[in-house]
This record gives C-alpha cells, structure tokens and sequence, in this order.
C-alpha cells in the first residue's frame, strides 16, 4: 500500500492512514437517515455507501457509512465525513478535489486518485441526485 | 465534594512499611508542594497514589470525588482524574510521542479521536511550549535528554487534562530554560478545576509555581503544613 503513496508522505501521514484503516470514523449504520447514496470504484471493488441526516436549517446532523474499502479510501472517507458533520449543504456541495486533498492534508499519485475521492463522489452524487440544492 | 483526600495511608514496599499514617485532602484550584529529605517517602506516596503494584496499601483510603480509589489499578485510577508525572520515564521504543499521547486520551475518553485533528492540537501546544514539533514523531522517552523527558511529562499533562496532577521531581535535573519550560506548562495547568501535587527539593520552582500549601514530609508523614514561607525557611535552614 505504501508504495503507492506520495513519496514526500510524511510518516506520521503513513500512521494516521493505518491508524484511520484500523479505526474509522463514523463507519456506523445511520438508521435514522435523510438521504443515501452508493458509490463504486470498478476496477478495484472498492464501494462505500452514505447515509445523512440533516436539521431543519440543512446542517448536517449526522453521518455514517459502510462499505467495502482500501485503506486509502477509508482513510479518507473517515476524514471527510468528519469534516462535514454540523456544516451547512450549501458549504459541503462546493467541495472538490483540492478540498479532498486539503482534508486529506497530502496528495495521492494519480492512480489512488479514485480512493481519495470514492466517498466524496457518494456525498456530492447523494446531494445531486436528491435535488437537495 | 471534588478533591483528592488521603486518608489514614500506609504503604508497605517489600516488607517494609514507608508511609505510616499520611493524611492529606487537595481540592481543586489548589497546588500543593511536598518537601521533605530522601527516603521520606515522597516518591512512595506518588506511586501508591498513582495504584503502582509495587506499593501495598495496608490501611488507609484514597478517596478522588468521593469515589474510593484504594487498590485500583493505574488505569482505573487514571480514569478517575489522577496523572502521576514518573521521576524516572520509562522509554518505549517503537512507539512514537503522537501515537502514545493519542492513544492514551482516546482510551480515557472512551472514543476514537479524528488523528489528524489530534496531531494538529498536539502541536499547538508544542509551538506554545517552544518544543521542536519533530518531538512528535520520536520515539518514546528513547534518547531523550533530562529536559526532554520532563518536558513530554508536561506535553502528557496538558494532552490529557485529568483533574489531579502528581508531580514528582519534574524539576530535578533541570536547566534554568527548560525550568521555565516546565512552570510554564504547569501553570496552564493550573486553573478553579484542576490541582496539583509538587513533590520537590528545591524552592526555585515554588517561585515559578507558586504554592497554596507546602508539606514537610519524614518518615511517611506529614509533620509540618504552612504556606510558601515554609519553603524558604527549609531552603534556608534544612529539615532539621
């Protein structure tokens, strides 16, 4: 897994992936929820499904997922619904990549790309589709 | 009802019984300083507080917001708000100060922390103690200096934030900067809902720290209580 991992990583980075693979954040099956959205990295198997709740003013209220995932992915799905938990729709909606990567806090080489992104595609797709904004 | 009571203790390490009757209650927003010569049993209270298996609480009770603590084990009692700072850290190789220190909030706060979140708090509170953030990612303890040690002691309290610290001789072996160091983590520390127990040989750091209490202690007792006078009269005359 390393190998394919920025070469200026730092090693604590290499930690917190670990650590996150081992321990995800908000991997919980939200039963209460608004909307829910699959998405699927095809060539890998790779797939996460997202389920929010939101308040009455938008925010969102609560977060969870499930899925099947590398450690790249988890890691970074773990750290963007983190990130997203109590901020308004209208915020969320306006990531993108560079946000990913700033979450993130490194960058992937272009092959991990997918991983990085898996679960904010769900997230982006899950607002989209339910015509949310 | 939130402070530390002592009550009645005696400790036995072997066969040999060190502390023989200690009492001693410590509320919140106070800090206490014990002094007192070698083999007083210092050292000894710290550890027995602390629930170090070596020491055998024989009769007495420590009693931490009105829960009895009496012969838990450390991680019981470190739940309960109880931090001892080691006089002698342990290293550990391998494991490195950000995975340590995260790992041991995450297990008193019963909950998983966001890592990098974690990191990022760790050093803020290195940049405010003036710490080299490579510190983080060395091993723990592992070739630290004296200074570096004591400063981790202090870089563990201000991570882990427990109501009652028990410092034992964080000053020891100390050079003037890495002294202020040391007062100056303490003190952030300190505040209505915290407290801390000084144990010391030296005045230098009562005047950085600046005690409520100053305890004598001989042959694991407390035989003399008094304000921060009283420190500056055994660093001028002794225990005599």
């Amino acid at each position: 897994m390393f190998e394919c991992l920025n070469v200026y990583m730092d090693e604590l980075y290499k930690e917190f992936i670990l650590e996150l693979n081992r321990n995800p954040l908000h991997k919980k099956e939200l039963v209460d929820f608004d909307i829910e959205k699959k998405a699927a990295n095809k060539s890998c198997g790779d797939d996460v499904r997202v389920r929010i709740k939101f308040d009455t003013k938008g925010n969102i209220a609560n977060i969870g997922y499930q899925g099947q995932l590398c450690a790249i992915s988890q890691a970074a799905v773990s750290l963007l619904l983190d990130d997203v938990l109590k901020k308004n729709i209208s915020e969320v909606c306006a990531y993108d990549e560079k946000k990913m990567i700033e979450i993130f806090t490194a960058d992937v080489i272009y092959t991990r790309k997918k991983c990085l992104l898996i679960g904010l595609n769900a997230l982006l797709a899950a607002i989209r589709v339910n015509k949310l904004l | 009802m939130n402070n530390l009571e002592i009550k009645n203790l005696h400790v036995l390490v072997g066969d040999k019984e060190i502390i023989r009757g200690l009492d001693l209650t410590i509320k919140t927003g106070e800090v206490h300083a014990i002094m007192g010569p070698n083999g007083s049993g210092k050292s000894t209270l710290a550890n027995a507080l602390a629930g170090h298996p070596k020491y055998e609480i024989t009769a007495g009770k420590i009693i931490v917001d009105g829960k009895n603590l009496t012969g838990l084990g450390p991680d019981k009692i470190a739940r309960a708000g109880v931090f001892l700072s080691m006089q002698h850290p342990p290293e550990i190789d391998g494991v490195t100060v950000n995975n340590f220190l995260r790992t041991a909030s995450e297990t008193l706060a019963g909950e998983k922390h966001n890592p990098i979140k974690f990191y990022n708090s760790l050093l803020k509170k290195m940049v405010e103690l003036k710490i080299d953030k490579n510190f983080s990612k060395r091993y723990l303890n592992v070739g630290f200096s004296g200074g570096e040690k004591k400063a981790m002691e202090i870089i563990q309290l201000l991570t882990l934030r427990p109501s009652y610290a028990i410092l034992d001789e964080i000053d020891s072996g100390l050079d003037v900067d890495a002294l202020k160091m040391v007062a100056r983590g303490i003190n952030r520390f300190c505040g209505p809902k915290t407290a801390v127990l000084l144990i010391t040989h030296y005045n230098r750091i009562l005047k950085l720290i600046r005690p409520d209490y100053v305890h004598i202690m001989k042959a694991g007792q407390i035989v003399k209580s008094g304000g921060p006078e009283l420190a500056i009269e055994v660093e001028k005359r002794g225990y005599k």
